[in-house]
């Protein structure tokens, strides 16, 4: 033993300990506990969303998710960084926005990415949506307008029949025949490779998919699974299975008004969860705190035989005691 | 100055090898709450373990094997044992203030300890290709975007998260908990709280 | 889809059953590693 620790324990009472054999049955136990709740209970493993089943089974929705990505009214065309120089979804603390400071730094341009770029692989063998690409990216912007909106005013009332959209006759232009084609290539499961892939052989970046996703498909799935924000989303799991209870507090602050309705809420959270992680951290060194388990007084329950002892080697009673101290003689 | 020499004098002068491996403790460490961190040190033994092997079969195996679903549930079920028995942990070492006596770095490193297991495990449901991990990277990007992190730290990319998850973030954690381990026995198991007249730290 | 657990809704709150399950049963684990007599050792010896 150190001249530290002989000098701390002067006095203590020591007893055997095997710290390899306890920590060895530590290992047993919590793997017979494992393995036994995994062959009883297994674990969840829900399917991921595919751009595929949307398109297939939600054909209207598929449609006005790539309309918003080609006209801009999407979440993602005016995020801000890291996408792009927008603001409707940067967030700052006062006049400090960190989101800002580090720019953007994965630029997305849901216009060539999700619809323009795809749409161009598929014009390589299909003549009339080459046609219909180059009509639309030969007009002004303005006429490029009218054709959106014309579209997304009809696709409000659209019903689907069969396999198809149903539209009234309108004034779409070329967009009606491109929304159509990205429509099949979704249906076919190609939307995801030629937006993520870009000609690359390999890819395990899927930014540009789920942000495609994230428009609607998933955030109504994922309210089925009580996953969102307003239901403790962040603490729950899909399937009968407990999920990331340890981030209560975290998802606590998303409950309250305050937080909750904030343009800025995410960078509040993270505030007060760095202060109050700050606190936990430094909780030795701040007066008042570091005395709380002293007052609370759970340590005597912890340390009942300790006392029992303390408080029976003090009794008058004379007594011959077999056990020996720290530092002392044999 | 020889560096070599230096460090094994300090490591001479400071660390004792039975106080690394002491085949005694004092005798009031005497309740079942001194076992909470030892389970944790296990679920996290298994937790490598199960994730080793869920590592070496790829990460899209367990989707698709019965062998593979067992082992991820085995992951699932550790992750969910560490928590449980870091949390009772933490409890036991509050209502200990076994910070006392100069054992406030060991406090901090658990601290930190839980911090990056929290950092680790979110990296891990993101990395499960399921719709879990969709929604949970679609949602946690507006908390990363926010404070800036988002730019360098995209929880949309499999390929960055899978890695933080399996090298980056567990040789951080088990460094943490080696550390924690190694600052426990050099300095010894916190003394109880004096008992009324008695002299210590109160 | 998987089957979607219960959910217990108080106030504000609003928990699923796995979840208030393992909480329960951290504050029940706790609570008897507190009372549970821990067993006696046969020996004791002093420091080397």
């Amino acid at each position: 033993m150190s001249p530290r620790q002989r000098d701390y324990y002067r006095g203590i009472t020591f007893a055997p300990y095997d710290l390899i054999k306890e920590g060895l049955i530590a290992l047993l136990v919590i793997a017979v506990l494992v393995c036994g709740l995994s062959a009883w209970l297994s674990s969840p493993d829900e399917p991921p969303l595919t751009i595929q089943h949307v398109a297939t089974t939600d054909p209207i929705t598929f449609l006005q998710t790539a309309l918003g990505e080609l006209n801009g009214t999407d979440s993602i065309s005016s995020y801000g960084p890291p996408y792009n120089s927008g603001s409707g979804s940067v967030q700052s603390l006062g006049p400090l926005s960190l989101q800002r400071l580090a720019g953007v730094h994965i630029p997305i341009d849901t216009v060539r990415d999700d619809v323009l770029g795809p749409l161009t692989m598929v014009a390589q063998g299909d003549a009339r949506v080459a046609t219909a690409l180059a009509t639309f990216e030969r007009a002004t912007p303005a006429r490029q307008a009218a054709w959106e909106a014309a579209f997304g005013t009809a696709l409000a009332k659209a019903r689907v029949r069969g396999a198809a959209v149903g539209l009234p006759p309108g004034p779409y232009g070329p967009v009606a025949s491109m929304m159509t084609a990205l429509l099949n290539l979704g249906r076919a499961g190609l939307l995801e490779p030629a937006i993520d892939h870009s000609g690359r052989i390999y890819s395990t970046d899927n930014t540009r998919s789920l942000l495609f996703l994230q428009a609607s498909a998933l955030p109504a799935l994922a309210q089925q699974y009580h996953l969102v924000g307003s239901q403790w989303g962040m603490m729950n799991e899909t399937g009968n299975y407990p999920g990331q209870a340890w981030l209560w507090l975290y998802t606590f602050w998303y409950q309250v008004p305050a937080y909750a309705s904030s343009p800025n809420a995410d960078v509040l959270v993270w505030a007060t969860m760095a202060v109050l992680s700050l606190a936990l951290l430094l909780l030795p060194w701040i007066p008042g705190l570091n005395r709380l388990p002293r007052l609370l007084g759970v340590y005597r329950l912890i340390w009942r035989d300790y006392y029992r002892s303390k408080s029976a080697a003090q009794a008058p009673i004379p007594q011959h005691s077999s056990g020996v101290t720290a530092g002392g003689q044999k | 100055m020889n560096l070599t020499g230096a460090l094994r004098q300090r490591l001479q002068r400071d660390v004792d090898i039975e106080d690394l491996l002491p085949d005694e403790l004092p005798a009031y460490v005497h309740s079942y709450v001194y076992l909470f961190g030892i389970a944790t040190v296990a679920s996290l033994v298994i937790l490598i373990a199960s994730g080793i092997w869920l590592a070496a079969a790829g990460p899209t195996w367990w989707h698709s094997s019965g062998l593979g679903h067992f082992i991820n549930s085995v992951h699932f079920w550790c992750v969910q044992a560490f928590f449980f028995f870091m949390v009772l942990h933490l409890w036991t070492a509050f209502f200990q203030g076994a910070w006392r006596d100069g054992r406030g770095a060991t406090w901090a490193v658990g601290v930190l300890c839980f911090l990056v297991g929290i950092g680790t495990a979110f990296t891990g449901y993101i990395s499960q290709q399921n719709f879990d991990a969709q929604w949970i990277a679609v949602q946690g990007k507006d908390a990363m975007n926010a404070i800036g992190v988002g730019a360098f730290f995209n929880v949309l990319n499999f390929g960055q998260m899978y890695g933080f998850h399996i090298v980056i973030l567990p040789v951080i954690v088990s460094m943490l908990v080696g550390l924690h381990l190694l600052l426990i026995r050099l300095h010894g198991v916190v003394r109880p709280y004096p008992a009324a007249g008695e002299e210590g730290t109160p | 889809m998987e089957h979607v657990p219960q959910y217990i809704q108080w106030w504000f709150l609003q928990i699923s059953v796995p979840n208030l399950i393992v909480i329960v049963l951290m504050l029940v684990v706790f609570a008897a590693a507190l009372l549970l007599p821990y067993p006696r050792r046969r020996t004791k010896r002093g420091a080397p």
